[in-house]
């Protein structure tokens, strides 16, 4: 770490006839440009001030080829290898200072002679010209667009992409991919609530998923699975509180598989969600008379008999229930 | 130095690891032992305590998971205490320890065996196969790892070289070795971009080529995001639904895991090509108490697999965005884009690097070959004279040191060339402050401790003065090595304290010694039985080919007085020859088919003279 210390020999007799892996001209080369090294981030590149970009670069490459250690990667170089890292990391400084547009202003400024020289040389080059109208209008539309990139605008607009795209996939009856596409539009921008479209999406989501867990539940009462098919009846009501053939249907399944008191709990269901559903009545009527509760079977089946005065079902189980 | 040693290229991938060699001035790939060019990153020990590497290890994977290392690259100089570590615990199906420095050790039988010693196995394995296809032995070589690896993650992967006896030249970064590559063969002037995507990790790098010298520009991406990511997904798919069926939660049966990860990993792979594919796993999972086993059967569409993955794939090129825009590079500037790494292979990935880089991205390459030819270019254009190839490479991270505060000052951005030296004049931030204790950090966060601390040192005997006025110069320097040097120099009385940073790879040096020590031994033994059975081989073919010969002379020459002491001296020599056979010593193998092949060319050559050999 001393090497910035060990000054460069300057004895150049004595470093020519170091015994190293370089042929006499390369030596000479590389002393040369440590020389050089002296001078601005132009001289170090052996460029006047005021050059362009492109004969920065087209420089530093060139020069790299030569003085980059890797060129002489394993070979014996003495004191060269210290000379070549030195050169090397100014010329990088200068390419990097010099093709940078802040840093290039930043080095002009602090070195008023170069900026002086570089104008003149850019303006021997190429005359200044005054925008045209048409290159104005040109330059709005790039900051717009740049603008639009910035990452804060460019997140809400991908977030109102996304909540067009769960629009499409929710009438197109995809209401789970549209639930995912707002989550994510919602963690870009969380002002982006869409709340309308969720609530639908939700909404046909738990529909969807009522109508297949119904179908498990009826395939599982199919299979004489009553637990399983209770089960499924009961998420299907937490999914869609107003299915009222779950409620009934589930009451049927524990009916006959002797549960009474869950029957009569998803009977109630089906009552509360149909008041004048019959089949639904008579259920509970049936399933209240089992359990003893005669009052309770008497008055529904009356209730049934409102509606439908001849229904026989009902004038029987009232027979059964008026004496007891 | 007309020919020098031979200096091969390797790819030290997560899933798979490739070598290289350039050749006559053509890179090429090394086929491994058993013809295949790549060779899978998997490390396993047997329960008869044999060590398996590559396709043979891969193979038995299903059957002893648990001492079965794949994907290692993920953790290798990583420290166990880390989140990354921490979370790969919870998925891996081996089981990871604590070493004595906070680092990873993977528990393989009775062992705590260091990461560095699992990369080194599979380094080792390329090696050999390397030494058996150009014939001579191997000792130097390029070694790629991701670009967003840090200097912890890079001395790992060095130590693991010399664990495997290999003379580490250079850690590249692949996506600088695929662009030497891509740039190899064509005369590519101008901007490119390099996007690559493999089993473990994401790499961006920018890079500006002219006329045979490649300059990074920017590189940046994510060492927890790849191709294993997006089998995870496939697989929670697939244990979600084997859930939903049969109540079974199949990630706490690591056998059953195993097969999913495999499966996953093919499936994804086949919907590259394909838009819908078949998984069928019979057998999957026997419940306990004598019920018949499950079998998982289910379909994959693209469909599927692309919307499980769809964030994933967003990401990469958000990672892409991020670090074209750090380059300040748009779009249309660039004259290629090169997709590297499997992954890319899957066509969401190319839609959206088509859409994002709005270029199509060359095909001109072979994602999985790549990176191991541009190593192997590399190192020759390390090696050799006349090369035009040079690679100026950049640090991979910022370098800093920590301030008053616990913030950050950088004093090397990431993404400056190397070699490179930075001065920065500090003050002292107390009343009456003699000592400054210089802490050298590496990473990105403005806050001290959220970076990795590479080392420290203190510069004491400063002059009691109020805060502020004691000056000191801290250089960072970087050189053509990448080995970083810090110092610190008190401007008043020139007193100054320097250290050169090793960041250490989770072995301290004796450890390294130790294995190397162990290693050595073993590895000697491996050769010299393999080289054995070779010499063997040799010895019985040419013994076999001089007793069939031998009738025939008889008859011919047996008459004669020459005759008679050419077939005495023959049979002696192939009764020294059996004798060989059993023996070990390579020299003594050697000089008995030496003899016997004089004696074969003898008796050809009497046969041909005599006119019997009707060939």
């Amino acid at each position: 770490m001393l090497r910035e210390n060990e000054a460069p020999g300057k004895d150049v007799e004595a470093a020519l006839a170091e015994p190293v892996d370089l042929p006499a001209d390369r030596k000479r080369e590389i002393l040369a440009r440590e020389e050089a090294l002296d001078g601005d981030h132009y001289a170090v590149l052996g460029l006047r001030p005021g050059a362009t970009v492109e004969q920065i670069r087209a420089a530093y490459f060139e020069a790299s080829r030569v003085f980059h250690p890797d060129r002489y990667y394993g070979k014996n170089l003495g004191s060269y290898q210290a000379r070549l890292e030195r050169i090397f990391k100014r010329l990088a400084d200068a390419h990097a200072t010099l093709t940078d547009e802040e840093k290039r202003a930043e080095y002009l400024r602090a070195h008023p002679r170069l900026r002086v020289a570089a104008a003149a040389a850019t303006a021997a080059a190429a005359p200044p010209r005054t925008p045209s109208a048409a290159e104005d209008a040109e330059r709005q539309a790039e900051r717009r667009a740049r603008l639009a990139r910035h990452p804060y605008l460019a997140r809400g607009a991908q977030a109102r992409k996304l909540v067009d795209e769960a629009r499409t996939q929710l009438q197109s009856g995809a209401p789970e991919r549209a639930l995912g596409l707002l989550h994510k539009a919602n963690k870009l921008d969380p002002r982006q609530t869409a709340s309308g479209i969720r609530q639908a999406a939700e909404s046909k989501k738990n529909a969807e998923r009522a109508a297949s867990e119904l179908d498990r539940a009826r395939q599982a009462a199919s299979m004489g699975d009553t637990a399983a098919a209770a089960a499924a009846f009961r998420s299907v009501l937490v999914l869609d509180p107003t299915a009222h053939a779950a409620a009934r249907e589930g009451a049927e399944v524990l009916l006959r598989a002797g549960e009474l008191a869950p029957a009569r709990q998803l009977a109630q269901k089906a009552v509360e969600l149909q008041p004048k559903h019959v089949p639904s009545l008579m259920l509970l009527a049936h399933i209240s008379q089992l359990l003893g509760m005669t009052k309770v079977a008497r008055r529904l089946a009356e209730t049934v008999l409102e509606q439908d005065p001849d229904h026989a079902e009902a004038k029987a189980l009232l027979k059964k229930v008026r004496w007891t | 130095m007309a020919e020098h040693e031979p200096v091969i290229g390797i790819d030290l991938g997560t899933t798979n690891s490739v070598v290289a060699i350039v050749q006559d001035g053509q890179p090429q790939v090394i086929k491994n032992r058993t013809g295949q060019l790549l060779t899978p990153s998997v490390v396993a020990v047997t329960s008869g305590g044999k060590r398996l590497v590559g396709q043979l290890a891969k193979r038995q994977a299903i059957t002893n998971p648990e001492n079965t290392v794949y994907a290692s690259k993920r953790l290798i100089g990583r420290k166990f205490s880390s989140v990354q570590i921490q979370k790969a615990r919870e998925v891996l199906p081996y089981r990871l320890v604590c070493g004595e420095h906070d680092d990873v050790r993977v528990q393989l039988g009775d062992r705590a065996v260091s990461l560095p010693e699992i990369s080194a196995a599979v380094l080792q394995e390329l090696r050999k196969d390397a030494e058996t296809q150009l014939g001579r032995p191997v000792n130097k070589a390029v070694v790629t790892v991701p670009a967003y690896f840090n200097d912890g993650q890079r001395q790992a992967t060095k130590d693991a070289g010399r664990i495997a006896g290999l003379d580490v030249l250079r850690i590249i970064n692949e996506p600088t070795a695929a662009a030497l590559a891509y740039g190899f063969a064509r005369t590519v002037n101008g901007k490119i971009a390099v996007f690559d995507l493999g089993g473990g990790t994401l790499d961006v790098s920018i890079l500006e080529v002219s006329k045979g010298v490649f300059e990074v520009v920017a590189t940046g991406g994510d060492t927890y995001l790849g191709g294993e990511d997006f089998d995870n997904r496939v697989i929670e798919w697939l244990v979600m639904q084997f859930a939903k069926e049969h109540g079974v939660d199949l990630r706490k049966d690591r056998m059953a895991l195993q097969r999913l990860k495999d499966s996953a990993e093919r499936a994804k792979m086949e919907l590259s090509t394909v838009q819908e594919t078949a998984i069928n796993l019979p057998f999957l999972y026997t419940p306990s108490g004598g019920t018949s086993a499950l079998h998982l059967q289910a379909t994959l569409s693209r469909g599927k697999l692309e919307e499980l993955t769809h964030d994933l794939a967003e990401r990469t090129v958000q990672i892409a965005e991020e670090v074209m825009r750090e380059a300040k590079v748009r779009p249309p500037d660039l004259k290629e884009v090169i997709l590297v790494g499997g992954m890319t292979r899957m066509p969401i990935v190319q839609e959206l690097v088509r859409r994002h880089f709005r270029k199509e991205p060359s095909k001109g390459v072979h994602p999985e070959e790549v990176v191991a030819l541009g190593a192997a270019i590399q190192a020759d254009a390390l090696l050799r004279p006349d090369s035009q190839v040079l690679l100026l490479d950049v640090t991979p991270q910022s370098l800093g040191v920590a301030i008053a505060g616990g913030y950050t000052r950088r004093l090397i951005p990431r993404n400056t060339t190397v070699p490179t030296a930075v001065t920065e004049t500090f003050h002292t931030s107390r009343d009456g402050q003699t000592t400054v204790k210089i802490m050298v950090l590496q990473g990105e966060s403005d806050v001290a401790h959220q970076n990795e601390l590479l080392g420290e040192f203190i510069l004491s005997g400063l002059r009691l003065a109020p805060r502020g006025e004691v000056e000191i110069d801290v250089t960072f320097d970087i050189n053509s090595e990448g080995i970083v040097s810090v110092a610190a120099r008190d401007r008043e009385t020139g007193l100054q304290q320097s250290i050169t940073v090793t960041a250490s790879g989770g072995l301290t040096d004796t450890e390294l010694k130790n294995i190397l020590e162990e290693q050595g031994d073993f590895l000697l033994e491996a050769r010299t039985s393999s080289e054995v059975t070779l010499k063997r081989s040799a010895l019985e073919n040419v013994a076999r080919e001089v007793e069939a010969l031998m009738p025939q002379v008889r008859q011919l020459t047996g008459s004669s007085e020459f005759g008679r002491e050419a077939l005495r001296k023959a049979e002696g020599v192939l009764t020294a020859g059996r004798a060989a056979m059993k023996s070990e010593d390579l020299i003594l193998l050697a000089d008995t088919i030496d003899q016997l092949e004089k004696t074969r060319t003898l008796f050809i050559g009497v046969l041909e003279r005599l006119g019997a050999r009707t060939k």
